[in-house]
């Protein structure tokens, strides 16, 4: 809980401070979870990769821009065992 | 002060009206870990109902950026800034039961500002004024902050978690607002328990705006009396043309593109409790699946909006936000059970409130683990059912895949 008065006039209240629970296992939990909900639609591989450097998609790229591409495709293919496993899309 | 029950707090608590409970209550869960931020379901409600002279600052429905944004402004931060003020330390649960103070019990001992009988605050015109400032939308420099850029401007990177809050009126089982008003103007409608203000009874006091702590009661320059949102009753009652006389879901839920929310009417018992409605999706979630939670339900109101949370947030955000309830309802929607996974493929299927569903069992697919729990996905068909149960709708838990063309991309 802050303690000070909220100022209005402050453009950097609240915005950009370190809260938290922003530590690499949240980022990394973080990660998996955009790329299970993805899976969990039907996107596969190759697509999951192309959205995380996808600068659109904000919250998966600032990841990949932090963590690299070794890391996500380690997050997707976690992501693919779990919710892909015998690989791309079921009829 | 008579008591209620609360059966968010586990307990009973004070609120300045007898219990009474209508025979169904509006409810919805909008599901967090989905929710894009597009604003859709903002703009489909302020093009319906507060698009006139008076109401440029009034968003019945908003979607906030979570932990630094809010409409108005620090409105969250605020409120349970004056309850730890009334009760230091105190705010606590315990065994699943409230042990703090709600507004409804720290209000009449809170003397600044003259007697209460729920304590809250006004907000200023500034803090309704940017709805979204500070979030995701580029603003401009100090001083200036409404004002176009015309030179161009970096999108702030938020490098920490964060997640969209959509938010309309709870329509809580005991109001604020309701509680709140000198003139007796609001009431609990008791065929679907929408929460409405009398425009002909208000005189503008602001006392609703003031305890509502969600604050979704509205002040009304041009009309001097305050509106709120009105659950689209015209829809929900199915008297909307548009309706063939099937109840409706609101216009914010309809519209709604991420598939974040379900809308629709719980059966209610005389003593407020649900009725077992077992075939009844947000009974199910809410009830059986427990995977919904209460926003803030330390406040008291005893809201009937329900909340899938975000899994990749800081736990203890999201148990001050939604309760003790945080982590059961992480792991049960990380790894849901056949019948979550079925309910989940309910959402935004349609528009006509679902009344029941039915899961026909289809094949399996595969077995795999998930988050080191055994899981096993089932290709099962649900089915929805309308209040006349006349089948709405059938999806199946594999919904086909497609993918536009980019030849067609951004081609409207």
């Amino acid at each position: 809980m802050p303690k000070n008065e909220c100022d209005p006039e402050d453009p950097f209240e609240l915005v950009g401070v370190e809260l938290p629970g922003a530590t690499e296992d949240e980022l990394r939990d973080m990660a998996l979870c955009f790329a299970e909900e993805f899976a969990r639609e039907g996107w596969n591989e190759e697509q999951l990769i192309g959205m995380f450097k996808n600068p659109f998609y904000q919250g998966p790229h600032l990841v990949w821009k932090q963590k690299g591409d070794e890391f996500i495709r380690q997050v997707i293919q976690e992501a693919m065992k779990m919710w892909r496993p015998q690989g791309g899309r079921h009829a | 002060m008579p008591k209620v029950f609360n059966s968010q707090l586990g307990r009973h608590m004070e609120y300045p009206h007898e219990e009474h409970h209508p025979d169904r209550q509006f409810a919805f869960v909008f599901n967090l870990n989905r929710c894009i931020g597009c604003q859709t379901c903002t703009m489909a409600c302020k093009s319906t109902w507060t698009f006139s002279k008076g109401q440029e600052y009034m968003w019945w429905n908003n979607v906030e950026t979570k932990p630094y944004g809010g409409y108005p402004q620090h409105w969250d931060v605020k409120i349970l800034d004056l309850l730890e003020k009334a009760n230091p330390g105190g705010q606590i649960w315990k065994d699943g039961v409230f042990q703090g103070k709600t507004i409804f019990e720290a209000g009449p001992n809170d003397v600044s500002n003259g007697p209460k009988r729920v304590l809250g605050y006004l907000p200023t015109d500034e803090e309704w004024r940017f709805p979204n400032i500070y979030e995701d939308n580029a603003v401009g420099p100090k001083g200036h902050e409404a004002e176009y850029v015309k030179d161009g401007v970096k999108l702030p990177e938020h490098k920490t978690w964060f997640f969209y809050l959509a938010r309309i009126c709870n329509h809580c089982s005991y109001p604020a607002c309701l509680a709140a008003c000198p003139r007796n103007a609001i009431y609990k409608r008791p065929e679907d328990g929408i929460v409405l203000i009398d425009q002909e009874r208000c005189r503008g006091y602001r006392k609703c705006v003031e305890a509502c702590p969600y604050k979704k009661a509205m002040y009304r320059p041009t009309t001097r009396v305050s509106e709120k949102c009105i659950a689209c009753y015209p829809r929900v009652e199915g008297s909307d043309p548009a309706s063939n006389g099937n109840p409706m879901e609101t216009r914010c839920m309809a519209s709604c593109i991420g598939q974040i929310r379900l809308q629709g009417l719980a059966k209610i018992n005389e003593d407020g409790s649900w009725a077992e409605d077992r075939q009844n999706p947000l009974y199910y979630m809410i009830k059986v699946a427990k995977v919904a939670l209460p926003l803030y339900p330390q406040f008291g109101t005893e809201p009937n909006g329900y909340y899938i949370p975000p899994r990749w947030v800081n736990r203890e955000f999201l148990k001050q936000m939604f309760g003790p309830g945080v982590e059961y309802a992480i792991d049960a929607y990380k790894v849901p059970d056949r019948e979550l996974l079925a309910v989940l493929q309910l959402f935004r299927k349609g528009e006509q409130i679902i009344f029941k569903y039915e899961i026909k069992k289809g094949p399996k697919v595969f077995e795999t683990e998930i988050h080191g729990k055994p899981f096993t996905l089932y290709n099962d068909t649900v089915i929805a059912y309308n209040k006349k149960g006349k089948e709405i709708f059938r999806t199946q838990v594999e919904e086909p895949f497609h993918v536009r063309p980019n030849i067609h991309q951004n081609s409207i």
